[in-house]
């Protein structure tokens, strides 16, 4: 979807940066370029500064130097995840790197730097490069409180993001995983998974449990018609097998677009409406809507779904209801 | 053994305030340049513009002296040094080529091999001396061993130059004072003691 200025403005409204650089040019050149992009960001040159008037859940993404006396942009990095979890970061260097070299320089940071961006950097190349981190950050803190509707821009975004959110919940927080996939075969997500994640023994995990991959018909349409009560009889039954392994919640993904491709609009409705806002046990669920789609409903249909979700994460959006 | 000399303290940075700028900067500059062959100094920088002319303004004197120079640069991107070193009137293209002058990134040199700043060094002596240069000066930014958190690591390599390096060039070892500030009392100690000389602007 194409955007005027004013849209993209509007877009990143509500997202808040933290930006650190001892460079003082630098700050005042990405820290302008962002505000004008509506981006709302604190700044600092010190990353002690930065560390000491740190508030946690305020941010939705940290820009970092890595190379700052004193204290390097990873060491920062790690600091502010001991406040604040869920803060996704970026990071800006200089000088390339290449990955062999990176891991062997910093082998424990290896995994879990998603992104160095090469300074000089222009303001659209930097919001182009930290757009995903962006929404992986929104959707760990938008999974927190249950029932949420992301809006992604393509079906690629859409499967990447959501087995980031999925992974972390898996390898990180002790929690079953489940996907609902539209076009995407479940063997491809497999490939993914084991190739991604490094995990060989996901036919263990998805006979415990621990992983479970579904269809669009498979899950929505187990005997060939869609049955909002048996859906929810699902649901329950998922929790138990999750309560009794021991684990601490259930993430779940589902793909809404078969929806729109088979004409069943109002049957997404009945089984948003029926899944509601709140789940008695820690039921992180993603209803992942691809932008186009979602356009196809009128504003009051779309207000319905606000109720429905207690957070709605892209498209313009990131709102708490 | 003599003391390293090492200017610290109240007093001496009171004084140092009345100094200006260009006139702390040119002292440093004067101390690297009647520095000897195989001397292992050291240089705690306050901040990044006052170590930019610091080391432009050593590069240039030394190609100026028909000297061969080693920039190792930690926090300073390339585009950063070549502009400075463009605007102390060194053509860095030229002595690029003519293999006067190398600029190196910190965490390349040293953290994929702790020697590869000496190696480099050494592999330089005897081209130096064929091609009758007067000397090689190497100015390297140790901000690396921080930002890869390997500071004893840093304490160990320094400790294998000692004061008076088997090299035949001159060393200057650069800190950022932020980072200098992290080590302990007994790393900072053992640095200070692996040196020639300290100076700090």
């Amino acid at each position: 979807m194409k955007h005027h200025p004013n849209e993209k403005t509007q877009q990143h409204r509500a997202h808040k940066i933290l930006l650190v650089d001892d460079e003082e040019n630098i700050i005042w050149v990405l820290r302008r370029g962002l505000e004008l992009q509506g981006f709302d960001v604190d700044a600092y040159t010190s990353p002690k500064e930065a560390l000491t008037f740190f508030k946690p859940n305020i941010y939705h993404l940290a820009i970092l130097d890595i190379r700052m006396p004193g204290m390097n942009g990873f060491m920062l990095y790690r600091k502010l995840k001991e406040q604040d979890p869920n803060l996704g970061a970026c990071f800006l260097s200089a000088f390339e790197i290449h990955q062999d070299e990176f891991k062997k320089v910093f082998p424990s940071m290896a995994d879990s730097v998603k992104k160095i961006i090469k300074k000089p950097v222009t303001i659209s190349n930097l919001i182009k490069e930290i757009t995903p981190i962006l929404k992986t950050s929104l959707l760990a803190r938008a999974a927190r409180q249950g029932h949420v509707l992301v809006v992604y821009e393509t079906p690629t975004e859409l499967i990447d993001q959501s087995l980031e959110f999925l992974k972390v919940g898996l390898l990180e927080n002790n929690e079953d995983i489940m996907l609902i996939t539209g076009s995407i075969p479940k063997d491809s997500i497999r490939s993914k998974i084991v190739n991604e994640w490094k995990i060989e023994d996901l036919d263990a995990l998805e006979a415990s449990g621990r992983v479970s991959l579904y269809t669009f018909r498979e899950w929505y349409m187990p005997d060939g018609k869609f049955d909002p009560k048996q859906i929810g009889e699902q649901v329950r039954k998922k929790i138990e097998q999750t309560k009794a392994g021991g684990r601490q919640a259930i993430r779940c993904v589902g793909d809404v677009s078969p929806f729109f491709e088979l004409g069943m609009q109002e049957e997404l409705l009945k089984c948003e409406e029926a899944l509601g806002r709140h789940f008695d046990f820690p039921f992180r669920g993603i209803c992942a809507y691809i932008s186009d789609k979602i356009q196809q409903f009128d504003g009051a249909t779309i207000q319905l779904l606000h109720q429905y979700h207690d957070k709605v994460v892209g498209g313009g959006e990131d709102t708490g209801s | 053994m003599r003391a390293p000399k090492y200017i610290q303290g109240n007093g001496n940075a009171s004084k140092m305030q009345t100094y200006n700028e260009e006139s702390r900067v040119a002292s440093i500059t004067a101390q690297v340049r009647q520095a000897d062959l195989h001397d292992h100094n050291m240089l705690i920088y306050s901040d990044l513009p006052t170590f930019r002319k610091i080391y432009s303004k050593c590069a240039k004197q030394a190609l100026d002296s028909n000297e061969i120079v080693i920039l190792i640069t930690n926090y300073d991107g390339f585009d950063k040094v070549i502009a400075a070193l463009k605007h102390v009137g060194i053509s860095v293209n030229n002595e690029t080529k003519e293999g006067n002058l190398a600029i190196l990134d910190s965490l390349k040199t040293y953290q994929i091999d702790v020697n590869g700043s000496v190696n480099f060094t050494k592999s330089l002596v005897t081209r130096g001396a064929r091609d009758g240069k007067a000397g090689i000066i190497n100015l390297a930014d140790l901000g690396s061993f921080f930002v890869s958190e390997r500071v004893p690591l840093l304490v160990e390599y320094e400790q294998s130059l000692q004061r008076k390096m088997a090299v035949p060039a001159k060393g200057i070892c650069a800190y950022h004072k932020d980072d200098f500030a992290t080590l302990s009392e007994e790393q900072q100690e053992e640095i200070i003691a692996a040196h020639n000389r300290v100076m700090q602007p």
